[in-house]
């Protein structure tokens, strides 16, 4: 990542009580702004504006804070970035009380509203930007990005304000500000015993301009990065008490389903509700674009009301494709070459005069998210504004496209961002379906409501994780050394939606799909990986670690295949081919000294190991697994799962190991059997029945060594995923033998998993 | 439609509620849209996920397909009372103690079933916990925290 100067504009103001609110202008790269405008030139992201201008910058300092002291000695953060269950609302939290020297107990936690300007992720700055809205930064929860994008900038946010404390205490006590310390959320003066709460300097420090560049902590010094601590929302989030959007009510509130197309793009052509009157607390329906809206004084009246409307569709002018014709047609697409992404050396003429070749064609099924909150958006729209109540991952964007769908200016939309049951990619949509067919409803419906998914809405839904195909082609000289690496992707294309094609510019070169080929960690001499997009009409989008999940179970499974053919062990080779990697290599030797991997174990029980880095992060897992084959069946056991994790400073490790535990339990339901399918453009599935997720009696045990580090933080919250699958088809291949180049493994007619 | 409305009485928390409502309701929506007890969540409607798990007389069921006339007269326990029960006050502890917790959505739904399940079997095997919470769906993944939750709490813990 860049290494940039970084330099904060904090505005502190007094609020009454004699409290201390901070807003900031964090800077994820200063170098455009030193040599910039001055900093309140329209259409540049940092500066103090001595004197707010009722003009669009002003208002980036006026109603957003990030940090709140109160006289009572408490301190607030306003956290940016969303919680969708991996920790925001505790990790951000601490990186601030770190540098502030908060008492942690007195430390509570907000979700911000809406604003890329004032909470967006400096990640996306300092990572070059993204098109127009590089000024914002962009307020997404995505990639893994919450920690390591936010670290610095609430770092010097948490030193900035506890300089001006001191400063605030030293004019108190009329001494030196070397002479203080802080505490707990107090300045001490050793010298005289003083103690200052930082509630009680609040008032004065609010007239005190904060430093730009705050030194901060050795590392060695922290008291609370590092730590294991509770999660400040366990309470709400254990006694029911916490406002899902799901939960979320505002006065006079009706509540509405929509009676989506059958299949995707398909127009509606009529509808009959007149049996939907016989319904109690049924209102109305409603033409939106994507279907009909049923409008009811609750939900179970307006779900029992769509069941009842029928309506016409013209199916033939939507997505007609059946997903068992889908191999076929990638495996053609892959037979061509496609946009080389990747090229070392020779690249694909580096398979010539090879001892042996090889080559697979993997298949990896369309997913669903099924976060455990369904979908749902509460809109409140009255003519000239609108207030939004919806768990996001994108609420910048979000905002942006009901107020243009609304026909307001994106400051007459209040986003609220609640705290979201799941997430996995979902919420972050590129088609924004679930916001734009809200800001449809409310326009059509012109009172205030809430659109609510069902679980059936949500598994039909589309934005899928794209159907998938993978040709992979190795070469190994007569050593049985590999020579030559070839991955070829054939993906539908994730940023096909045109509005992110308008507001980033993200067209000219997908990535998205290659995540995981193009990374392929092992020293071999020639590499070629090219990609194929495919375009049809079934919505997609990431999940959870994206292509990751995809592209690396073919790169670490058709490694052990040719290694297994080689008659050498997948882990040694791994460690020989990594040595020019240290972190790979320290990650592998860690988790393969936790499964005390080449040590004797019983004849039935087997291990396949599988590393990744990204989110500037690398794991190495084992999965060990109890194999007893009959003549028909392999019986699949599911034993332990070893992980170890270099993170960098892992700020909260409990969490860390929480995060990938998750990523296990997420990867293991899409590995043994998460597949969505369509026949004639009809999505199959429609609930946990026939799309099913990982339940309590399929868990594995679970062991996570975190590697020491100070080392600036990485991702986690996608980390667990794209080993597990790999790992655990190598475990099963050391059994068996068998390549398994198909998921779910549940399609492979011999593995049975008990 | 059959749509008659009827007041139905029962106990939810320890109070005697009576609402009007149509008596095929499922109890989750009388709960969450007659009572505003929003605490218990709806994840699937088809008692796959086990997110609506409340307590009818002591047994854990799934609200979201109990018809409401089914629990008339009887006594309904959710996640919003749950820590008036010594058992329950210790699990609500055990949960934030361990941070099990992610997303916490299943989470009403997963304390009622392991508070069901101690009530029942106050020293659980691992083959009584998946017995008792593989109808518990969680997304986040928390199972192996929740197993060793019950376990703790089996031995004592969070007193």
């Amino acid at each position: 990542m860049k290494k940039l100067e970084r330099r904060d504009f904090l505005r502190v103001t007094a609020i009454a009580g004699g409290g201390l609110l901070v807003a900031c202008k964090w800077d994820g790269s200063s170098s455009r702004r030193r040599s910039g405008p001055p900093p309140s030139s329209p259409g540049q992201g940092g500066g103090i504006d001595p004197e707010p201008q009722p003009d669009p910058n002003a208002e980036r300092w006026t109603p957003n804070a990030f940090i709140r002291i109160s006289a009572d000695n408490f301190v607030t953060i306003i956290v940016g970035a969303a919680e969708i269950g991996q920790g925001t609302m505790t990790a951000v939290p601490m990186i601030v009380a770190e540098e502030l020297d908060a008492d942690w107990s007195r430390v509570t936690w907000e979700q911000s509203p809406a604003s890329a300007i004032t909470y967006g992720n400096p990640f996306w700055q300092a990572e070059g930007g993204l098109g127009d809205l590089d000024q914002a930064g962009l307020q997404i929860t995505a990639a893994s990005t919450t920690v390591r994008g936010y670290y610095d900038s609430q770092r010097r946010a948490g030193a900035a304000v506890r300089a001006i404390l001191l400063e605030a205490a030293a004019d108190q006590l009329n001494v030196d500000v070397g002479s203080l310390r802080t505490e707990n959320s107090f300045v001490i003066h050793p010298a005289t015993g003083s103690r200052l709460s930082y509630g009680s300097l609040a008032a004065a420090a609010a007239e005190k301009t904060p430093p730009s560049s705050p030194p901060l902590k050795d590392p060695s010094t922290f008291k609370l990065i590092g730590q294991s601590k509770q999660r400040l929302d366990a309470r709400e989030k254990s006694d029911g008490s916490l406002d899902y959007g799901f939960d979320f009510k505002i006065p006079d509130m009706v509540t509405v389903v929509v009676m989506r197309a059958p299949v995707f793009g398909a127009p509606l052509l009529d509808w009959d509700d007149s049996a939907a009157f016989e319904v109690d607390g049924f209102i109305s329906t409603h033409r939106v674009p994507s279907g009909i809206a049923v409008v009811a004084e609750n939900f179970w009246s307006a779900e029992q009301a769509r069941k009842v409307i029928t309506a016409t569709w013209l199916n033939a002018a939507g997505e007609t494709l059946s997903t068992s014709d889908l191999p076929e047609q990638f495996d053609t697409r892959n037979s061509l070459p496609g946009l080389p992404v990747r090229s070392d050396q020779l690249g694909e003429l580096g398979h010539l005069g090879a001892a042996q070749t090889l080559e697979a064609d993997f298949h990896f099924p369309y997913l669903a998210h099924a976060p455990m909150e369904p979908l749902n958006v509460t809109i409140d729209y009255r003519g000239d504004s609108c207030e939004i109540w919806c768990g996001s991952q994108w609420p910048d964007m979000d905002q942006l496209v009901a107020s243009t769908i609304l026909g307001l200016t994106p400051d007459r939309v209040k986003f609220n961002n609640l705290l979201s049951g799941g997430g996995f990619g979902r919420r972050a949509c590129l088609g924004f379906d679930y916001i734009q067919e809200a800001a449809h409803v409310a326009r059509a419906v012109g009172r205030p409501l809430k659109v609510v998914w069902t679980r059936e809405d949500d598994i039909r839904g589309g934005y899928y994780r794209p159907y998938t195909a993978c040709r992979l082609k190795a070469s190994v000289d007569g050593q049985g050394n590999l020579q030559a690496w070839s991955h070829r992707v054939a993906s539908q294309t994730l940023l096909i939606s045109p509005l992110v094609e308008a507001a980033t510019g993200l067209v000219t070169e997908e990535v998205q799909t290659s995540q995981g080929a193009t990374e392929m960690p092992y020293d071999v001499p020639n590499v070629y990986v090219d990609t194929h997009q495919v375009v049809n009409r079934v919505p997609v989008l990431w999940v959870r670690s994206v292509a990751n999940a995809t592209n690396v179970y073919a790169v670490e499974t058709f490694f052990d295949h040719v290694m297994r053919g080689a008659g050498k062990d997948p882990l040694a080779q791994r460690q020989v081919l990594l040595q020019k990697k240290p972190r790979h290599l320290a990650v592998l030797n860690a988790v393969a000294a936790m499964a005390g991997w080449g040590q004797s174990t019983p004849s039935n029980i087997h291990r396949g190991v599988a590393v990744f880095a990204s989110y500037a992060s690398v794991i190495a897992q084992i999965v060990e697994v109890e194999v007893n084959s009959s003549s028909e069946r392999d019986h699949v056991t599911l034993k332990r799962v070893f992980s170890a994790v270099d993170c960098g400073t892992a700020v909260n490790p409990d969490l860390v190991e929480a995060q990938i535990e998750s990523g296990i339990v997420f990867a293991l339901s899409t590995a043994l059997f998460g597949e969505i399918t369509l026949e004639n453009g009809e999505v199959q599935q429609s609930n946990f029945h026939d799309y099913p997720v990982l339940r309590m009696y399929q868990t594995p045990q679970m062991q996570t060594r975190i590697l020491p580090s100070t080392e600036h933080p990485g991702g986690v919250g996608e980390l667990g995923v794209p080993c597990i699958a790999p790992a655990l088809a190598n475990a099963i291949a050391s059994a068996t033998g068998e390549l398994y180049t198909v998921l779910p493994l549940s399609r492979h007619a011999r593995l049975a998993f008990d | 439609m059959a749509d008659q409305k009827k007041s139905i009485a029962f106990t939810v928390n320890g109070r005697v509620e009576q609402p009007v409502v149509n008596e095929n309701k499922p109890l989750l929506w009388v709960l969450r849209d007659e009572l505003e007890l929003t605490g218990s969540k709806y994840g699937c409607g088809r008692a796959l996920c086990g997110a609506c798990t409340v307590h009818v007389d002591g047994q854990p069921t799934r609200a979201c397909v109990t018809p409401v006339e089914a629990v008339a007269g009887k006594s309904v326990t959710t996640i919003e009372s749950i820590s008036e029960s010594a058992l329950g006050a210790r699990v609500q502890r055990a949960w934030k103690s361990l941070n099990v917790p992610q997303c916490g959505y299943c989470q009403s739904g997963q304390i009622m079933a392991v508070v069901a399940l101690l009530q029942a079997i106050p020293r659980p095997s691992d083959r009584d916990i998946d017995e008792a919470l593989s109808g518990n769906i969680c997304r986040c993944g928390m199972y192996p925290r929740i197993r060793k939750a019950v376990h703790e709490l089996a031995a004592g813990g969070f007193a």
